[in-house]
């Protein structure tokens, strides 16, 4: 993990943060907002190392979890439960291709907030399991899907802007030389 | 199977979750209250674009609609200073009377305005957070209005920021009435949908014409009767409105009755509210 993928991680969780807390517009057309950070552990786990998992499952999920009423420490949990799944399995999973980028954020964005329910479930302050839960977890599951590929896209571009690019080889072979002949 | 980091990994993500989720609610506040401010440069962004935005558009308005505007508001003014004046005389002459009757003077309440600056993320909660704290004299319990009515109340006060519960979330229940009635129940959650919430606990009736309206003590309650707050709680004062009753049906194999409640603020679009310090 080096310095560079700790500080666009740490600021992606942020941002994820950021936007869940101050966007409004997802609750007001589907009724629920959606996550980032589901999508995000997606990224890291299949292209990052374990540390990466952990780091931003800590600070993704105590973010989250300051400004929400579930208790401290819970997203946390579920963040790096899911994060540890993919990163454990990632060897099988295509993760270049864009089908298997939507159904892992599928799976991410579903599991994260259904251990969240799961551990609230068991907690004094239990959530009622109503079909408008149901219909709440469908949409943050799909909205997980749909970011996954844009983070990965992101973190391409990111990736390609701000680390060492080795130089294309050069079409020139040493059977393809020119031979001074005589005429 | 599993390696030797992975193993580590799991152990210091589950340790950390156990310790997290054993501490005191008031450390967890605390702490939460504390995490928050690692967001303040977002909140000071957002504010700053939101008055750079409203400054930009308030430049391109005609002068024909801020004339027309301003005739308007002058009109309103007059009209609201002849209202304030008899209600001073009102108020007088309650205050008078109380006297007399040996009633305690009612207190006025002091309004502190505040701003929405980040909601809960998480979709089973409704919670919100205001820019104002312990500093602006804002304490937990404290009723949150709006003109409309009444949007929740405090629940965690950190120094400069604080969260309120909303109207609607399974840690806001109100004490309330029915205006016309004068019918006491409780403000609970309605699952359904966040717009409307259940008044709970209304005394038995019996039926006038089922899937209509219900007799109750003598008196009816009908879709479009007034919700308020009855002051019983001790939490929220008398008087102010929640909602108004869309329906109403028996509940419990009719042990009591039930009436959903549409209510007055939209609690998705809150953007400045008023914190009552009664």
């Amino acid at each position: 993990m080096n310095r560079l993928e700790t500080i666009s991680i740490l600021l992606a969780a942020w941002l994820a943060v950021a936007f869940e807390v101050s966007f409004n517009g997802f609750r007001n057309w589907f009724g629920a907002q959606v996550s980032l950070l589901p999508a995000l552990m997606v990224y890291v786990a299949l292209t990052s190392s374990l540390p990466s998992v952990v780091l931003l499952a800590i600070v993704g999920g105590l973010a989250q979890d300051s400004f929400s009423a579930n208790p401290l420490g819970v997203t946390t949990v579920a963040l790096a439960l899911t994060g540890f799944l993919i990163h454990y399995k990632r060897d099988i999973v295509l993760r270049d291709q864009i089908y298997a980028q939507v159904m892992m954020g599928f799976l991410g964005s579903s599991l994260v907030p259904a251990c969240v329910v799961l551990a609230l479930t068991n907690s004094h302050h239990p959530v009622p399991l109503t079909a408008r839960l149901v219909g709440q977890w469908v949409v943050m599951a799909a909205g997980g899907a749909v970011a996954t590929p844009l983070i990965f896209r992101l973190f391409a571009q990111l990736t390609r802007w701000f680390s060492y690019q080795p130089f294309p080889e050069s079409h020139y072979r040493g059977t393809g030389q020119l031979k001074r002949t005589r005429f | 199977m599993l390696r030797k980091p992975q193993y580590i990994a799991l152990g210091i993500v589950a340790l950390l979750g156990l310790i997290l989720l054993s501490l005191s609610e008031s450390t967890t506040q605390r702490a939460k209250i504390t995490l928050t401010g690692l967001f303040l440069p977002l909140f000071g962004f957002t504010e700053s674009t939101q008055s750079a935005a409203r400054h930009a558009g308030n430049s391109i308005v005609p002068r024909e609609d801020l004339v027309r505007e301003l005739k308007q508001l002058r009109a309103q003014k007059q009209e609201l200073e002849f209202t304030l004046t008899q209600l001073q005389e009102g108020a007088r002459e309650n205050d008078g009377l109380r006297k007399q009757a040996g009633f305690p003077a009612r207190l006025p309440w002091k309004l502190k305005p505040a701003r929405v600056i980040a909601r809960d993320p998480a979709n089973w909660w409704r919670t919100v957070f205001l820019d104002v704290g312990s500093k602006d004299g804002v304490r937990v319990d404290m009723p949150v209005i709006t003109p409309e009515g009444l949007v929740g109340r405090v629940s965690v006060v950190g120094a400069s920021r604080s969260q309120v519960v909303l109207l609607g979330d399974q840690n806001c229940r109100v004490a309330a009435k029915v205006d016309e009635t004068k019918e006491n129940g409780i403000v609970v959650p309605y699952a359904a949908d966040p717009s409307i919430v259940s008044l709970t606990y209304l005394s038995r009736g019996s039926p006038v014409k089922p899937g209509q309206s219900i007799v109750t003590s003598g008196l009816e309650l009908k879709p479009g009767n007034q919700v308020l707050t009855s002051g019983l709680g001790g939490v929220f004062p008398a008087g102010i409105r929640i909602g108004e009753i869309v329906d109403v049906r028996s509940a419990s194999f009719g042990l009591y009755q039930e009436a959903r409640v549409k209510l007055t603020v939209n609690l998705n679009a809150l953007d400045r509210v008023w914190v009552v310090a009664q």
